[in-house]
């Protein structure tokens, strides 16, 4: 009897080892040395087309850059999705897969994070989203996500103020003295929340500054150059010079708008006034050359500053900046209104 | 009695040897892909967009999971060096390589990838001894293919033949007396070596004179380097970003003088020239490169004693006289959906 309990207990034995050592080996296996010494961020756009993005993510990778030093090695990847969420989920798959520390995120819809937030929170990997901000529910979902960027509201407001008091002081816009400036609107995308609040704050701020206004049209297009030059072509046959003002939600549809009057063969009165938003390098350009009157600037320099030195702060685990958040969790840049008196000065940025 | 006991064991065979087959079938599905890691410099660049098609494609075809690595500028075999240990750490079975420049990529990357099967893609090591003028050991030089070369190397290349590109972009040229400059890839690169030999090999025939040959470098905004060069009458741009970027800036007008030759496998490098902002095109048919290097792999994962072989993929030859947008580009550039 004592030989057979002997003999039970050695077989107890044997199993709780195997038991133990199969834990152990199939916890072990899957993990994956990190080093505090190598940053690997995955930054990815929503296209590779926006030139304001790709601004942006140029400053961001000569900030990292700048953060580097012997013992600290930033590698940084930039992909893109191509214009489609779906796309853009599988390069962020792809980014987990290969290894990845911190995730800039640009979403192509701001609607659809969930499933990027999924993979990154299964791997505890942080996210910064950046110049598109997701909603709040998602955002504070889980701890480790954050937004850069800026409030539309506040460069829909400074777009109407602009314009405002850019007509006040050139009471020619007006060119068939009706009393009413005949305006057309060039939107970037139907139904983008950034699209709506420019649009309206621009629109409604012009109201509240008693300027009179009468919309002869709007167009979406998109963001895009090309297509704003396009629209604002087909835009110039129907309503010729009876367009005295042009507003855009950003300075590529400005520049395409720009681009339709040389195109149109416009010149002196005839070319309407034309405001953007971004202060990309040709729209500051373009207002040093008067084909542009104002613009409102969005401050890559400082989101692209702020992006690098969280991505640097999240994996370190510090939380100096961190705790300046907004929330703990958004850092909202300030727009800057430029008119031709002080374009010199983001010029030289 | 007995009879019931013959009936129980055989049925209970019945069911052993069905209930085997089901967990072999189960355990079957469950082998994990092989996993393939891929190294491009700056794997998000729009260059590569052919290329990773090819590989993906391939590697679905070929049950392989694809790991694209994260990567930005690989300017030194000591960034690539990084990049191979991290995905050793990845559990990786296999590589596709495309080597840093310098020296001493060839000896790292056997190295480190010791034990491990891998194939190079788009340029083979830079041995220092790839000279221009092709009058020492020029392994290029001696037979005038970069391809034959590949294959005769101990290292299996899948690329096109450099040698070939920039022969073809000495001829788009013309024979009528023009000043050049040239913008290259990395100084130590054996893609660029061939390139030049090519280049310089058509040109000295001609009455063409090349007034300066510029290399890439760490850091330096290429288009602001060539625009401090002398004024040229052509400007031949072997590094496919470089292209892109001078292209852009010829489109505003700062090189508008200066006729552009290029090597290109992005569809922005096809709508320069279709602009004509670009004179002259080639286009590696970087698809097949993608598509080959992983089925070479996958032989190699699947046979133990398979010799991966180096392959000289396509170039597509286009000039702006005879050149329209059509659906034969987009089948080129990115072959079958």
């Amino acid at each position: 009897m004592s030989k057979r309990n002997e003999r039970n207990r050695k077989y107890k034995r044997v199993i709780a080892v195997t038991l133990m050592l199969t834990l152990l080996a199939s916890g072990c296996g899957k993990e994956k040395p990190k080093s505090n010494n190598i940053l690997r961020v995955g930054v990815v756009t929503y296209t590779q087309d926006d030139p304001f993005i790709n601004a942006m993510t140029d400053k961001l990778k000569e900030n990292f850059k700048e953060m580097e030093s012997e013992d600290f090695k930033i590698i940084v990847s930039v992909k893109n999705g191509d214009d489609n969420q779906q796309d853009q989920n599988e390069i962020v798959e792809e980014m987990i897969d290969a290894g990845c520390d911190v995730l800039c995120v640009n979403l192509v819809d701001r609607t659809a994070p969930s499933r990027i937030i999924r993979m990154a929170k299964q791997e505890s990997i942080p996210i910064i989203f950046f110049n598109r901000e997701p909603v709040k529910e998602d955002i504070m979902q889980w701890e480790k996500l954050y937004y850069v960027g800026c409030n539309a509201e506040q460069s829909g407001v400074m777009q109407g103020e602009i314009v405002a008091n850019y007509l006040k002081n050139h009471p020619e816009v007006d060119v068939n003295k009706d009393g009413k400036i005949q305006y057309v609107l060039l939107e970037g995308e139907a139904g983008h929340q950034d699209a709506i609040s420019r649009t309206d704050y621009a629109v409604k701020t012009l109201i509240e500054q008693d300027v009179k206004l009468e919309k002869l049209s709007y167009q979406f297009a998109d963001w895009n150059r090309g297509q704003a030059e396009n629209r604002m072509t087909r835009l110039i046959q129907q309503y010729g010079k009876e367009i005295e003002l042009v507003i855009s939600n950003n300075d590529e549809m400005a520049l395409g708008a720009v681009a339709a009057c040389r195109k149109a063969g416009y010149r002196g009165n005839d070319w309407p006034v034309i405001f953007g938003i971004d202060g990309l390098e040709d729209a500051l350009k373009a207002i040093k050359g008067g084909q542009m009157q104002g613009t409102v600037y969005n401050d890559k320099e400082d989101q692209a500053s702020e992006l690098a030195k969280l991505s640097v702060e999240v994996f370190r685990g510090d939380n100096k900046y961190r705790s300046q958040l907004t929330d703990g969790r958004y850092y909202v840049s300030e727009y800057r209104q430029v008119d031709e008196e002080n374009v010199d000065e983001f010029l030289e940025k | 009695m007995k009879k019931n006991k013959i009936t129980f064991l055989v049925l209970e065979t019945i069911l052993l040897v069905l209930a085997l087959f089901f967990v072999l079938k189960i355990f079957d599905k469950n082998v994990p892909e092989k996993r393939v890691a891929v190294i491009l410099s700056e794997s998000g660049d729009n260059r590569w967009d052919s290329l990773i098609k090819g590989l993906k494609q391939a590697a679905d075809i070929n049950d392989l999971h694809m790991i694209i690595c994260n990567t930005d500028e690989i300017d030194s075999t000591e960034t690539e060096k990084e990049i191979i240990k991290e995905q050793k750490n990845n559990d990786i079975d296999a590589f596709i390589i495309c080597p840093a420049p310098g020296a001493d990529t060839e000896k790292m990357i056997k190295k480190q990838c010791s034990g491990i099967p891998y194939v190079l893609i788009m340029d083979e090591f830079y041995n220092g001894t790839q000279l221009i003028n092709g009058k020492s050991s020029d392994r290029s030089s001696q037979n005038g293919a970069a391809s034959k070369n590949a294959q005769k190397s101990l290292d299996a290349v899948i690329g096109p033949d450099y040698y070939k590109i920039g022969a073809t972009l000495g001829k788009q040229i013309g024979k009528k007396k023009k000043t050049v400059g040239i913008v290259a890839d990395w100084r130590e690169s054996a893609a660029n070596r061939q390139m030049l030999k090519g280049l310089k090999d058509v040109l000295k025939d001609t009455e063409n004179e090349i007034s300066w040959c510029y290399y890439r470098q760490k850091g330096q905004d290429i288009c602001e380097s060539v625009a401090q060069k002398s004024d040229v009458d052509a400007l031949v741009v072997l590094d496919p970003k470089a292209l892109e970027e001078l292209g852009e800036k010829s489109e505003q007008g700062t090189y508008r003088e200066a006729e552009i030759y290029g090597i290109g496998s992005s569809e922005k490098a096809i709508v320069l020239l279709d602009d004509g902002v670009i004179n002259g095109l080639i286009i590696p048919d970087t698809y097949s490169v993608g598509y080959k290097s992983v089925e070479e792999i996958a032989q190699k994962l699947n046979r133990r004693f398979y010799r991966i072989k180096g392959q000289e993929t396509d170039i597509k030859i286009l000039s702006k006289p005879i050149f329209s947008l059509d659906d034969n580009m987009e089948r080129f550039m990115y072959s079958y959906e």
